[in-house]
């Protein structure tokens, strides 16, 4: 198996000598991955979990301070195996005095393309992130999104195998969004495997079969999109539990909550509004609006929700603090 | 060597991009068009067509024009280079600084790119624009003189050669400091400072040289008795160490010698016992080429290994 996985880690760690003060565990902790092919690996973590360390190791940006791995079947650091790679880093600045296809006709020559065919190359991709009209045109009269979709292109061009994308859709619009996620999957679909850095939850539950979660450097789970979803919520599947969104007229619901029959978990924003999790019971719904009628709630709607990928995160990081930090918040 | 020619590319179209590209192309063809204006003849200056500046010379006595012509020569020759390496270090100072800034390192390394390739990138690009621009005014200031008659020999542009080993000398500080502090000013000090500091060490050297072979002012003996003990060791070894741009000089010098024309005679015979002197006080150029490359390769070994040291 982990031969054949473009990018496979084992016990990989990272120390920065200047670390931010107060910060005593490593940037990167003894982690173990190994990312199948032809899938879309969402990496997801809070800030400073070590998701960009992460990636700088895999590509010798930086240099691990114990643990091994392999990019494309070669140890990390191997110069060459980088040509069969694209990258679309975080906050990445451009030489703005070049136009948009001088910066893709480059960077395709130095992933190790022909001149000449960096140069013919870099045009289907400039116009496929819909920069067409702009080909010519210097960096610097660029917004900020169509920074992001040069980037792109620029990590596209010479048709990569593995694709490292750090936040792709950081200043893109909604279309764009979609847009760039179409195209992602587009890529799975000929066989290349892209691993996502992103803080867009719903972006990676829509687009990523696979995910690991990363927290204060340490793996916390990974696994499928649906198994990491299901063992968020204490094991059970997702199939077993079911949220429901509750609001009222005006009535504040707060005071009967603990006596709702079969209450696993709840949030309760307003009073007026909350959700609660039931156990998918054929008559919970039933049972929950009894209950509440009983208690001469004037309902206004009760509706069931989806587990989303948000949930199985948050639970999964608030967890993880309290086994790490003993409950204190970060 | 690709991806050293893909970078340098990358760092050339930055500085052309800047206007002080611009501007010094721009110069240098002004310069070749004042050269263009006038002419000098032992009668007199004819600036343009109608004015004139009677020199009272004659075709046998045409002393005040040959003091011109060779003013203006060893000017183009001997001072211009100069001010081109110097210009060059301050437009070339903020760039490697600038293609490096974070976020954009990055990127280049994360293909598969050395990081020696990006230093070498860095350090070519500025030898190819410094050649550049030093072409623009030779040519402008040759053709400039050509125009009104005045034909140079082709060995005025031996001097291309000589301006772009003196920055290359210079320039490495430049890269090593903009790649290390991340910062064009600091960059452009230090290069100056070491510059300066290379060109102290060059006149006291050249002082110890001379010393055994020709006879000095009185004045000088003092300080030869002070460099001959334990201070000429120091004196030495700077000289050594640091870079001296300024050594080329005697290249620069035989290239104003082959460029002066027959005309020249009378002046020619003072400077060649000026050559005489300057030669015997000189290191010889073995010396200088040795150890300027040294200190070049030293330079862009140390840029390199501290760079593929880093974590970005
Ligand atoms: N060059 C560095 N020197 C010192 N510490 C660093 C360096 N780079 C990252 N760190 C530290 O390593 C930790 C992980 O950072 P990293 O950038 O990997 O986080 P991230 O998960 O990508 O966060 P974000 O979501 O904000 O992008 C942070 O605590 C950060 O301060
Ligand atoms: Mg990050």
């Amino acid at each position: 198996m982990s031969d054949s996985s473009p990018i496979s880690v084992r016990h990989l760690t990272k120390i920065f000598p200047g670390q931010p003060q107060g910060r005593r565990w490593p940037a990167l902790d003894d982690l173990t991955i190994d990312v199948p092919r032809a899938s879309i690996f969402g990496l997801l973590g809070p800030n400073g979990a070590g998701k960009t360390t992460l990636v700088k190791l895999l590509l010798g940006l930086a240099r691990p301070s114990g643990g091994s791995g392999t990019l494309l079947g070669a140890p990390l650091g191997a110069v060459a195996a980088r040509r069969k790679v694209g990258f679309l880093p975080e906050g990445q600045s451009f030489p703005e005095y070049m136009t948009a296809r001088q910066f893709v006709a480059q960077g395709a020559a130095l992933s190790g393309l022909g001149r000449r065919e960096a140069r013919e190359r870099a045009v289907p991709w400039i116009e496929k992130v819909g920069l067409s009209g702009v080909l010519d045109q210097p960096i610097r009269t660029f917004s900020k999104g169509m920074k992001q979709r040069l980037g792109l292109a620029a990590a596209l061009a010479h048709e990569p195998e593995l694709l490292f994308l750090d936040e792709p859709t950081d200043g893109v619009d909604p279309g764009g969004r979609r847009e760039i996620r179409d195209l992602v999957v587009g890529l799975r679909e000929k066989g290349i495997t892209v691993f996502v850095n992103s803080h867009l939850l719903g972006e990676i539950d829509q687009m990523c079969d696979h995910i690991a979660i990363l927290n204060l450097g340490r793996l916390v789970t990974e696994g499928p999109t649906s198994e990491v979803k299901t063992k968020a919520l204490g094991g059970a599947s997702a199939r077993d539990r079911v949220r429901y969104l509750v609001s009222s007229v005006g009535d504040d619901m707060r005071p009967f909550l603990a006596q709702i029959p079969g209450l696993i978990d709840r949030v309760d924003p307003t009073g007026t509004s909350l959700e609660v999790m039931l156990p998918a019971t054929d008559n919970a719904a039933s049972e929950l609006i009894d209950f509440l009628r009983a208690a001469e709630i004037r309902l206004r709607t009760v509706q069931p929700l989806e587990a989303s990928l948000e949930d199985s995160f948050i639970a999964l990081i608030q967890a993880d603090n309290r086994q790490r930090l003993g409950g204190s918040p970060q | 060597m690709r991806n050293i020619l893909l970078i340098a590319e990358e760092w050339l179209r930055l500085v052309r991009s800047q206007k002080s590209f611009r501007i010094l192309a721009g110069l240098s063809i002004l310069l070749g068009l004042l050269l263009a204006a006038v002419e000098i003849t032992p009668e007199e200056v004819k600036v343009l067509w109608s004015f004139r500046i009677p020199l009272g010379g004659t075709a046998e006595s045409p002393v005040l024009a040959n003091e011109i012509v060779y003013g203006i020569l060893s000017f183009l020759i001997t001072l211009l280079p100069l001010i081109t390496a110097f210009v060059a270090v301050f437009t070339t100072g903020g760039v490697v600084p600038e293609m490096i800034r974070k976020g954009r390192l990055e990127v280049l390394l994360a293909r598969p790119v050395r990081r020696y390739q990006v230093v070498l990138g860095a350090y070519v690009g500025g030898l190819v624009f410094t050649a550049l621009i030093a072409g623009i005014l030779l040519l402008a200031t040759w053709v400039g003189l050509a125009v009104r008659g005045r034909f140079i020999g082709p060995e005025y542009f031996l001097n291309l050669p000589v301006i772009v080993a003196q920055y290359a000398l210079i320039s490495v500080i430049t890269v090593w400091i903009g790649f290390t502090l991340r910062s064009g000013g600091a960059a452009i000090v230090v290069t100056l400072l070491l510059w300066f500091l290379g060109k102290m060490a060059s006149g006291a050297y050249a002082i110890m040289v001379a010393s055994k072979e020709l006879t000095m002012d009185k004045e000088l003996e003092g300080f030869q008795g002070f460099l001959a003990g334990p201070a000429g060791k120091v004196v030495a070894a700077a000289w050594w160490i640091l870079p001296k741009p300024g050594e080329l000089g005697v290249l620069t010098n035989q290239i104003l010698d082959a460029c002066l024309e027959d005309g020249l005679t009378r002046r020619l015979l003072t400077r060649a016992k000026q050559s005489a002197e300057l030669a015997a006080a000189t290191p010889p150029l073995a010396d200088v080429a040795f150890s300027s490359g040294a200190l070049i390769v030293f330079l862009l070994a140390l840029t390199s290994w501290s760079l593929s040291r880093r974590d970005l």
